[in-house]
């Protein structure tokens, strides 16, 4: 609420005004305000060409959705017969796999003769590969359209069940009725074969010099989604190394041994730079190793990159985006030494400017003339002004920025995972986020002194900013956030934002204390001991 | 408020209605937002309907929104067609185990949103735009045509300069959700949609569009 009848609403209050959430007295305000009415008017006048843009110029352009939306019912219906059919389909798949395996068997048993026709040829090598026993917790990667996925050669768990349900590969490969479970087998791979009315075999033998000799069983067909299937078995132990699915809408999809795909030069993706996983799952040390080698090149702070575990845990998946060839290359060889780490960039970078959400839009020319005219007196002139403006803003987006560092270290190290951690770890996760307190500290300074000419001598009352008491930095560090944001906030609106005088020299008089927060905040983090 | 729209009735619970001088066609749709009423002829009121019955409602109303929604992150027409699909099943079964939701739609944008990013398996960028696409003609009269061409021009130029963000805030904005519903479904805070649009605005101000 306005502390006093000439105080203009803030933007939160314009918003729930819009909202119908202010109460009675605020909105009154606004009648009479012919600035806040501006301001609304405004908003509504954006809102409004938006609405042209999205409407009249990009809709037409948009492509309508291609096929007829059906019934609700329809679509609850099919959910449910696929939810209850699942379990029948896999055990059909099963027994049709051990009933092909068997009847393959016999085949080759009994009819079985050197040079015969390739179909004769794919099913005996598909049963020898049938009966290989495959190794626990191998990695495939499925690559289609560009994306990469990593996930377990056998899905068991019921969350990557779920999962399937909503990923359109899953989705294709169940229309073909082809394991989305275990697609990279040759099980699967007969499976498929076996319930196909029409199809066309070919085997080829694929020689590399560095990893010997390969079938490669090809099955074409006219019938169902899935077009063409292709096996690459291992000639040492019919291990299937990597398959090709060719589908009707959803083009090719590739899916490889992940470990295999790292040993061989993988086809040039920017999607994929790197991928290595391996048997041990993924831990939070993982994780802080990673944090630890991005910080080493500045990455970890202001960019857009996304550090997490992946689903089954098994990488830490390092995701980038709208960044540079020259910084993808730099992440990758930092990252190139950890293991578990799995590297995704976006797909083009080339056209993209990086995306800098936060970054300060600078201008204040709509600060109230007397205290511009004071600000510029006390800084030297206007472009003084202008210039500390930039410097300010700079500051303030690079503690908030600083500060989501800090809530990536305490969201990914929460105090029992920072318990478990070994003693050169725990050193490691204090060293990050010493840096990231020293950085906020400096900045800070830099903000006082730049903001020093423009504020009073501070109140003693108000603090020197002693340190927030919280059990845990980690319980420190929403604090932090808010305070940082919140100073970022209050100092756009301050030298970029537009209000009247009254509210300019309050907002000015509110700065000091937001800074003691953040002080206190900051000072929260400093480690014990330092 | 009653509003009379064909032959539909639509009750608006709340008293303020952005936009409300602005777009008529808006405070239509938006009264499908908030409160979807009995059909008149059918006769019967929000209270009576079965929960099938109501996101049959919010299936036809909103289903192109939600399209459309998707699309703008970049996901493919018969996909995006699929993951609008889903999220309506998704938002049935979820009222069918008795599930409360305050606003379906905001929910329901949420959804779409979370499948947005699971389909780039990233933050996908909300409209990546060109601002030299093909614009669709307009008036057959060359020199009306020619004044709203570069009218229309520099709505996209201006609009391109929006950043992802801003232009995800506008545009859940203009499909009627409040703050703290956009703030729910981009997963950010409400004062940074607040300074999303409030940037959003200055920046279409100082290039003469609103």
């Amino acid at each position: 609420m306005p502390s006093n009848s000439s105080a203009h609403l803030s933007d939160d209050q314009l918003a729930r005004f819009e909202d119908g959430e202010l109460p009675e007295p605020e909105s009154r305000h606004l009648k009479n305000c012919t600035e806040c009415g501006t301001r609304l008017d405004d908003l509504r006048a954006a809102a409004a060409a938006y609405l042209e843009y999205r409407d009249s110029i990009r809709g037409p352009l948009r492509p309508p959705a291609p096929k007829q939306w059906p019934r609700l019912e329809i679509l609850i219906e099919r959910h449910e017969k696929a939810n209850s059919t699942t379990p029948f389909r896999w055990r059909l798949a099963l027994a049709l796999a051990t009933a092909g395996s068997l009847v393959l068997a016999l085949a080759v048993m009994f009819l079985h003769k050197p040079g015969d026709q390739p179909s004769t040829r794919a099913a005996e090598l598909l049963t020898q590969a049938a009966r290989v026993e495959l190794p626990q917790g191998r990695q495939i990667s499925v690559r289609v359209h560009g994306r990469v996925l990593i996930r377990p050669a056998v899905l068991t768990s019921v969350i990557s069940e779920r999962q399937r349900d909503i990923d359109d590969v899953g989705m294709a490969f169940t229309a073909a009725h082809y394991s989305w479970r275990e697609p990279l087998s040759a099980r699967s791979f007969q499976a498929w074969r076996s319930q196909l009315k029409k199809k066309r075999d070919s085997v080829s033998i694929i020689r590399q010099k560095d990893q010997g000799e390969s079938y490669r069983v090809r099955t074409d067909t006219s019938s169902g989604v899935l077009r063409s299937a292709a096996l690459t078995l291992r000639a040492q132990d019919f291990r299937p190394t990597d398959g090709s699915f060719e589908f009707e809408s959803l083009g090719t999809v590739e899916v490889a041994e992940a470990f295999a795909s790292a040993e061989r030069p993988a086809p040039r993706s920017s999607s994929a730079v790197k991928e290595a996983p391996t048997e041990k799952p993924a831990g939070a040390e993982d994780t802080l190793h990673v944090l630890a080698a991005l910080d080493r090149i500045g990455a970890d702070v202001g960019e857009p990159i996304d550090v997490f575990e992946d689903l089954q845990h098994h990488n830490v998946v390092v995701s980038a985006n709208g960044i540079s060839a020259e910084r993808q290359e730099q992440i990758a060889m930092v990252l190139k030494p950890l293991p578990r780490v799995v590297l995704h960039v976006g797909s083009d970078t080339s056209s993209t400017p990086p995306e800098q959400p936060t970054a300060p839009e600078k201008y204040s020319v709509n600060i109230p003339a007397p205290l511009r005219q004071q600000f510029e007196d006390r800084l030297g002139g206007a472009v003084a002004f202008q210039e500390a403006t930039d410097r300010i803003l700079e500051a303030s987006a690079s503690v908030v920025a600083q500060a989501h560092a800090m809530e990536v270290l305490a969201r990914d190290f929460a105090p029992e995972t920072e318990a478990h951690l070994r003693a050169q770890d725990r050193d490691l996760l204090r060293e990050l986020r010493e840096n990231h307190v020293r950085e906020l500290e400096r900045l800070m300074a830099q903000i006082q002194t730049e903001l020093k000419p423009l504020l009073a001598p501070r109140d003693t009352t108000a603090g020197q900013g002693s340190a927030d008491t919280a059990e845990t930095w980690q319980a420190g560090v929403p604090n932090l956030v808010v305070a940082a944001q919140e100073m970022d906030q209050a100092l756009n609106r301050l030298l970029a934002g537009s209000y009247s005088q009254s509210s300019g020299e309050q907002m000015l008089r509110g700065l000091t204390s937001e800074a003691v927060r953040l002080e206190s905040s900051i000072k929260s983090q400093e480690p014990v001991g330092r | 408020m009653v509003q009379r729209s064909g032959s539909t009735w639509f009750c608006l619970r709340r008293k303020n209605i952005f936009f409300s001088a602005v777009d008529k066609r808006l405070v239509a749709r938006i009264s499908i937002v908030w409160e979807y009423a009995a059909d008149a002829d059918a006769g019967r009121s929000p209270a009576r309907m079965t929960i099938h019955d109501r996101v049959t409602q919010i299936y036809e109303a909103e289903r192109e929104n939600i399209y459309c929604y998707l699309l703008c992150f970049g996901v493919p027409a018969g996909r995006a067609q699929e993951l609008a699909q889903d999220s309506f099943v998704k938002l049935f079964l979820k009222m069918s185990r008795g599930d409360e939701i305050d606003n379906p739609r905001a929910w329901l944008f949420r959804v779409a949103h979370n499948f947005a990013l699971r389909f780039h398996e990233r933050e996908p960028a909300f409209e990546e735009l060109d601002a030299n696409f093909q614009m669709p003609g307009i008036s057959p009269n060359p020199e009306c045509a020619l004044i709203e061409q570069q009218r229309r021009s520099a709505l996209v130029r201006a609009i391109c300069e929006l950043s992802p963000q801003q232009r995800n805030c506008l545009h859940l904005r203009v499909q009627g959700l409040r703050y703290r519903e956009i703030a729910e479904v981009i997963g950010i805070s409400t004062s940074a949609v607040g300074e999303f649009l409030r940037r959003a605005v200055a920046k279409l101000k100082e290039s003469k569009i609103a």
